[in-house]
């Protein structure tokens, strides 16, 4: 299966190669046997190469975002000296998921460039902003967090260059990866040193099987499902009970 | 060997799950304690998203407390008939706790209102029962015949009296009711499981003797968990029936041991470990809301 994976991959890198050399055009592709990622049952993650071709000499950044998902923002204040915590703002749409990875270390140049973020710190939808924080330091705050909480990661040493024009970079997906369609981005720097997109890809995160199943039955019959899992617990429940 | 949650959204190892679920059974079948005062937090410690986890464990309380009625049962341990009263006031209490819950949670004051009222709650049941274990002690040590069978409160005297023959009440039935109300309210407010709240309130304020307590108060602890696991499926669809699956598993083998520990221990033994459990917890929350915390602000993902 291995070797099967490896004859695959090499055909694709030959086929990009020859696109690049045919026609100069810049490309990028996951590799073939994961056009999408599935999440089954037994999924604890996954590690995905991204492959691409550019013409260009420069160095090569990949973003890769998704899973948008709405957040509240917590905030512990000091009230007759306890520490309690209030719900100062809820932050919607963000992608929970984004990941930079380059070739060597680049933090510098990814953050003068603007791409350390997916979004901009003035792009936040936010509601019930109750303190007295403006919107573009709460959604500043709301993204470092996320690099905090490890939801955001630069990945340097996770893109190496195959030769002259082809590149690979290695993405690993976390367990609690969000459903949701992932934008790949690839970027490099044009000759008077701009950052340019020269292509993006997006790959879809879907459930699949017994976790589609199960899931469906959950939102689209909900009480049939509560019932289910009350039935269910009240049996297994009762056997224990009988048979101890 | 981990497992992908469907509903939570991420896999995690089976074994912690069931390990996990073991031990708060455990402490269910001994104590008469659903757990979800313990499993909550470390679920959440575990990366499960906090309303998965309040919504699938009720739902793993369920198995857990079926479990323990029946070892209960069959040891003739359970009073029903309390049971029933106690339900009846719970229903309403649990109903009333969801609806002011969600208005808390819009103002953003749910949390605050948890943590001080865990604190004030479990800190001070706890010391409570140290203090009245200390007393007991004291009085075997000084040979001091026990007198009543249990305190006579005026309220066990209001209108619609009605005689418990395994409690070995003869009592009014509005304090039971009331008591369900109550506790089923702030278990529903607060998440900390009824029984927690239940067996202190029926062994102090009901009177009721310490062997049945355990069973009827699981009894209580079993229909506030099938109502909570309906209204949070129906309504947020946030249970996850493989991960109540896995914790029930681990919890009713865990249920059983502690079911055949509580007839090995005394009464005070046991009263000693729930005390002991409530000021640890209470401390833990306490070191939380008294000390400077490391980040100031944090995110929660809906």
């Amino acid at each position: 299966m291995q070797k099967l994976k490896l004859g695959i991959n090499f055909l694709f890198l030959l086929g990009i190669f020859t696109v690049v050399h045919t026609v100069r055009a810049s490309t990028l592709e996951v590799n073939p046997d994961e056009a999408r990622v599935p999440i089954n049952i037994t999924f604890s993650g996954d590690t995905l190469k991204i492959y691409g071709a550019t013409d260009s000499k420069g160095k090569i950044i990949v973003t890769v975002q998704g899973g948008e998902a709405n957040f509240t923002v917590k905030k512990k204040e000091k009230l007759y000296d306890l520490w309690v915590i209030r719900i100062v703002a809820k932050v919607r749409d963000i992608p929970a998921f984004y990941r930079v990875l380059v070739s060597k270390n680049l933090k510098k140049d990814v953050n003068t460039v603007g791409i350390l973020f997916p979004i901009k710190d003035t792009d936040c939808s936010i509601t019930m902003l109750t303190t007295a924080e403006t919107r573009r330091s709460l959604c500043a705050r709301v993204l470092a967090i996320q690099y905090r909480n490890g939801q955001y990661k630069y990945v340097p040493n996770a893109l190496k260059r195959l030769g002259k024009y082809l590149f690979v970079a290695t993405l690993h997906l976390p367990n609690n990866i969000m459903i949701g369609n992932y934008t790949i981005k690839a970027f490099t720097w044009t000759k008077d040193k701009q950052l340019q997109q020269f292509y993006s890809k997006s790959i879809p995160v879907e459930r699949s099987g017994i976790v589609k199943y199960t899931y469906s039955f959950a939102h689209n019959f909900p009480l049939f499902y509560g019932l289910f899992v009350v039935v269910f617990a009240l049996f297994v429940g009762l056997i224990f009970g009988l048979i101890s | 060997m981990d497992i992908y949650l469907p509903i939570t959204g991420m896999s995690i190892n089976i074994l912690y799950l069931i390990a996990l679920g073991g031990g708060v059974g455990f402490l269910s079948g001994m104590l008469g304690v659903s757990g979800g005062f313990l499993l909550t937090p470390i679920l959440i410690v575990l990366g499960i998203p906090a309303p998965v986890a309040v919504a699938s464990q009720s739902a793993g309380a369920i198995a857990i407390s079926t479990t323990g009625v029946v070892g209960h049962w069959r040891r003739n341990n359970v009073d029903f008939k309390m049971g029933i009263f106690t339900i009846s006031g719970g229903i309403a209490g649990s109903l009333f706790g969801v609806f002011v819950f969600t208005v808390l949670n819009t103002l953003g004051f749910l949390e605050m209102t948890i943590k001080i009222a865990y604190v004030l709650l479990l800190g001070t049941i706890g010391m409570l029962m140290m203090w009245e274990l200390a007393w007991l002690k004291n009085k075997h040590k000084h040979g001091v015949r026990r007198g009543k069978f249990h305190e006579h409160y005026w309220f066990h005297g209001l209108p619609f009296r009605m005689r418990f023959k395994k409690s070995r009440l003869y009592i009014s039935v509005i304090p039971a009711l009331i008591i369900g109300f109550i506790i089923a309210f702030l278990a529903a407010l607060t998440g900390i499981g009824g029984g927690l709240l239940m067996v202190p309130a029926m062994i102090y304020l009901l009177g009721m003797h310490t062997s049945v307590v355990v069973g009827t108060s699981l009894l209580q602890n079993m229909f506030v968990a099938i109502i909570i696991t309906i209204l949070q499926a129906t309504i947020n669809q946030n249970v996850d029936i493989f991960l109540s699956t896995i914790l029930f598993i681990g919890g009713t083998f865990g249920t059983v041991f502690g079911v055949k520990i509580t007839s090995k221990l005394q009464g005070e033994q046991l009263r000693l470990l729930l005390a002991i459990i409530m000021l640890a917890v209470a401390g833990n929350l306490l070191i939380d809301v008294l000390f400077s915390p490391s980040h100031i602000y944090n995110t929660l993902r809906l």
